[in-house]
């Protein structure tokens, strides 16, 4: 007796430190004496009926936004009532039902039930004189709803101030216990795990995996990031779930993610029910896949930003500061078209966990695309044991502290740095290009650039999801033929995603330009830099493409120094999509004479490469590495060496720059961070200009030959890498500022 | 080597009860603010804050934990890797003072530290300045003598609204947990495995 006095007492002073404490910026309602009592009592009662659950920090978040839109309803129609008096003659409420009757339990009810009548009582109104079919149809509608004798019901019974506690109430239960639907959220707050969990985890964390599991689809690159970081999803998301949102979202924009939430069916969808075996809990009900789809939506959203940081502490920073100010509707609509995908993926999870960890990184996110391409078996949970956690946290605690310190001040650092971005674009859209087996510095420059371009061609694409999932399919699709005829192939996607590879041809061009310039005086083709993406030293990719792609695979699951740079076989993997067709048909015939042009020049480019090498040891080392991966290939070794020495022949000019860099690196720390974004910045803006100045060229010529035929989506795509060459233009701007 | 080694990652985690004011304290360590106006904290949240200790760069990275969350429902993924446990209570709420053994219990079996006898932890009893310390139950005496009993923790008496101590606890939350970091260095440099490991990327430096 005495303790349950005691609990109810706790339970009190609980809920009412968290009332006092609810939305304070919205002082003017939440903090009002009436919103405090109603959200009170409901709270108490709910706790007092539901003790299995009791009361846990964020239910009362989870009830305010119910009751402010009750209330903010009510208030309208009193408003409305106020002004259009006359129209409201009919007082249904003037009828009075005897309070006791209707007015809930509740004896301390003091609801300013007046005001209302209030305002069937002032009998002065401006609106008087205009009849109901001049109303604005809203008030209109309002008004025919009020009719206590109109077929539709009754607005003014529904949206009573009398009720409004009571329906509080029962929606808050309803959204608690889930309705007999599957979600429910009084689940997420509880610390075991429900009935029918195959995880054997808290339903939040269970549901916290589900949807990284879902963003393992959509976006590996991000969530192989994410989970390199050692990020775990709980970390955020139990705030994310616990609260619907509501924490992360203004009061406005999370009522317009609450209806798309509450306008999902929270029924187990019928597919997914004989498979409960296999699926994650959340993902089964469209309500669920939803949230899970809205989460996944708003990582994509800090996509960018996310994948730019290299330590678990400021990803999770940028992840626990969700930016106010976004487009809410955006972020919905990314979500729906998620949704029907999570549900999906609730049936078929493809990829096991564990792959994922694995040094063959290429070779595993690559399994990753084809299996959501194709009808995968079932495997287990896509769940990351909590042994993998800890082991990631103990080898990432170490690095992070060291790494920290050792970026600012040493070319090392940068260079993991940029191995880390690289590693997690991955599979990603704007391909590493052949060109990228230069020296540290141009490297993560280029990486740099490259990882900036890969998320500003996203947003711009505002990926379709149809899109996208297209473009992984055909990426695994290439793989997998791309050995056997790799030009019909790359016909064939051209045509389905053109602009996706115009895209890509601009990152290309990014990735190499400054390059590209000499090599497309080299080699004398001038026809080939007219078109989209010019760079003519693709042809020698080109003919690489065909060994290396082969030997990717192997040589990606060899290497196991992290410092090597396993971008390598991923360059044979994605460079080709970068090609448009036009490039590759002309090339083909061209072929032979490129591949000697490219013999030749490795001698001389061996020699070259020996002076730099007395230079730069990292420089050797990388190349060596570059070496080591493929030697393994015998024959083929000669010709996939080649851009490594091409390159260096190529970076004859641009080495003198990066001397400088070496030099710096060892005496002002400071400086060197500062000259080497400012440098990025400016190489950034010639490589713009380089890009401009062919995309000028390449308008002129849209006339000739193959792009007659293209000529509407050439220019579309123009537009888009116009667009996009400006936010560049913007970011190295800054950078060079700097 | 020797520049990585002055650069330091600390994971404080703060508990204690709801409303003992541990989302003040953060704030008011790391952004110098004061606000009536914190929401109650769902989960967990974190802020990081960089000081400068003798040679060395320290990265305080602070986890704020909802007073109310039970251990198990946080996640072990909270407390995991832990350098130091900041517990708070209210001077004003005797119960809240009362919990501490709970929450230091638990905060051990959770995070489940190499040695948890040495496991460095810090008391602060916060909100002295309300009511001129009129209306505190919690005698400072009493709490010191908690503290002995637990080890010999370090105590502060503070105020996040006053910024009455807060500098110099956290100061010592650093030093505290800097100590221990130290000592699990030497024990580390006993397993090879790891000694290869920090080689390599000091030779990684170098160059």
């Amino acid at each position: 007796m005495w303790g349950q006095f005691f609990k109810n007492a706790e339970l009190e002073k609980m809920v009412d430190q968290d009332l006092s404490r609810l939305y304070p910026e919205h002082g003017s309602y939440f903090q009002t004496s009436i919103c405090q009592g109603i959200l009170r009592r409901i709270l108490l009662l709910w706790c007092l009926r539901h003790p299995e659950c009791g009361y846990r920090q964020g239910m009362h978040e989870l009830l305010a936004p119910l009751l402010y839109v009750l209330h903010v309803d009510v208030q309208r129609l009193s408003e409305v009532r106020k002004v259009y008096e006359h129209h409201f003659n009919d007082k249904f409420d003037d009828m009075s039902f005897p309070e006791s009757n209707l007015v809930c339990n509740y004896k301390s009810l003091k609801l300013a039930t007046e005001i209302e009548d209030d305002a069937n009582t002032s009998q002065e109104s401006a609106a008087k004189s205009s009849s109901l079919d001049d109303l604005d149809p809203e008030i209109h509608s309002i008004v025919l709803l009020t009719d206590a004798y109109g077929a539709e019901g009754e607005l003014g019974i529904v949206l009573s101030e009398r009720f409004m506690e009571h329906d509080a109430y029962c929606m808050f239960d309803a959204l608690m216990g889930g309705a007999c639907g599957d979600v429910a959220m009084a689940e997420y707050f509880s610390p075991s795990p429900c009935i029918g969990s195959n995880t054997g985890l808290p339903p939040v964390i269970e549901a916290s995996s589900a949807f990284y599991h879902l963003l393992s689809i959509v976006d590996s690159s991000l969530y192989s990031h994410l989970v390199e970081l050692g990020v775990e999803p709980q970390y955020f998301a139990l705030r994310w779930l616990r609260v619907l949102f509501g924490r992360e979202f203004l009061l406005e924009d999370l009522l317009i993610i609450w209806d798309e939430i509450f306008a999902s069916d929270n029924k187990r969808s019928a597919s997914s029910a004989e498979d409960e075996e296999f699926s994650f809990k959340v993902l089964r009900s469209p309500r669920g896949a939803f949230i899970a789809a809205m989460a996944v939506s708003m990582l994509l959203h800090l996509r960018s930003s996310l994948l730019a940081t290299e330590t678990a502490t400021s990803c999770l920073q940028r992840l626990l500061n969700f930016p106010e100010n976004v487009d809410v509707k955006k972020l919905i609509a990314k979500a729906k078209s998620l949704q029907s995908l999570a549900l999906d993926t609730s049936i078929s999870c493809p990829a096991p966990a564990a792959a994922i960890f694995d040094r063959s990184k290429s070779a595993s996110v690559r399994g990753h695309s084809l299996s959501s391409g194709s009808i995968s078996p079932r495997t287990p949970l896509n769940l990351l044991p909590e042994s993998y956690w800890e082991e990631r946290w103990r080898v990432l605690h170490k690095e992070e502290a060291q790494r920290s310190s050792t970026e600012k001040y040493s070319s090392s650092g940068k260079k993991r740095l940029s191995e880390r971005v690289k590693l997690n674009l991955g599979r990603a859209d704007s391909c590493p290009s052949a060109l990228k087996i230069k020296s540290g510095k141009r490297d993560s420059r280029a990486s740099v650039r490259r990882s900036l371009l890969e998320d500003l061609s996203r947003e711009l694409g505002l990926e379709e999801d149809l899109e996208k999932e297209g473009y992984a399919e055909a990426d695994s699709q290439k793989d997998c033929f791309s050995g056997e005829a790799p030009v019909q192939e790359r016909v064939l996607l051209e045509d389905t995603s053109k602009e996706i590879s115009i895209k890509k041809g601009v990152g290309s061009v990014v990735g190499e330009t400054s390059v590209s310039g000499h090599t497309g005086s080299e080699e004398n083709s001038p026809d080939f830099s007219a078109s989209t993406s010019p760079c003519s030293s693709r042809a020698n990719d080109d003919e690489n493409y065909l060994e290396r792609s082969s030997v990717a695979s192997n040589s990606s699951i060899d290497q196991d120094n992290v410092e090597a740079d396993s971008e390598e076989p991923c360059v044979g993997m994605h460079n080709d999509p970068a090609i448009p067709v036009s490039d590759t048909m002309s090339h083909t015939s061209e072929k032979p004479e490129f591949n000697a042009d490219a013999t030749g020049k490795q001698l001389g480019g061996t020699k070259d490469r020996k002076l730099l090498l007395g230079k730069f040891q990292w420089l050797w080392k990388f190349a060596k590495n570059a070496g080591e991966g493929t030697s393994e290939k015998g024959g083929h070794s000669e010709a996939s060496k080649s851009p490594t020495v091409h390159n260096n022949q190529n970076n004859v000019p641009v080495s003198s720059s990066v001397d400088r860099y070496s030099i710096s690196s060892g005496e002002t720390v400071d400086k060197n961070v500062m000259g080497t974004l400012k440098n990025l910045g400016q190489s950034m803006l010639e490589n713009i200009q380089v890009i401009e100045s062919v995309l000028q060229q390449d308008r002129n010529q849209v006339g000739s030959l193959e792009n007659l035929s293209r000529n509407n989506l050439v220019g579309k795509g123009q537009v888009t890498a116009v667009a996009a060459l400006k936010e560049l233009r913007k970011i190295s701007n800054l950078l060079s500022e700097m | 080597m020797s520049i990585s080694r002055r650069r330091t990652l600390l994971k404080v985690v703060i508990l204690g009860d709801s409303g003992v004011g541990k989302t003040s304290l953060m704030n008011q360590y790391v952004h110098n603010k004061f606000s009536q106006q914190y929401k109650a904290t769902i989960g967990a949240d974190f802020v990081t804050k960089e000081i400068q200790m003798e040679d060395r760069l320290v990265t305080l990275q602070i986890w704020d934990t909802a007073g109310q969350e039970r251990f198990q429902s946080l996640g072990v993924a909270f407390y995991r890797g832990a350098d130091c446990c900041v517990l708070v209570y209210d001077v004003n709420v005797l119960k809240s003072f009362d919990t501490l053994d709970n929450w230091h219990d638990e905060f051990l079996k959770q995070a489940n530290p190499v040695d948890p006898s040495s496991f460095p932890f810090i008391l602060l009893g916060n909100k002295v300045d309300i009511d001129g310390g009129n209306s505190r139950v919690v005698s400072e005496k009493k709490a010191k003598e908690w503290c002995l009993s637990r080890g010999n923790i370090p105590y502060f008496e503070t105020s996040a609204k006053e910024a009455y101590n807060v500098d110099a606890a956290f100061l010592c939350v650093a030093k505290t947990a800097l100590a221990n970091e130290h000592d699990q260095d030497i024990y580390f440099q006993n397993i090879p495995e790891a000694v290869s490991e920090t080689e390599q990327r000091g030779g990684g430096c170098a160059c």
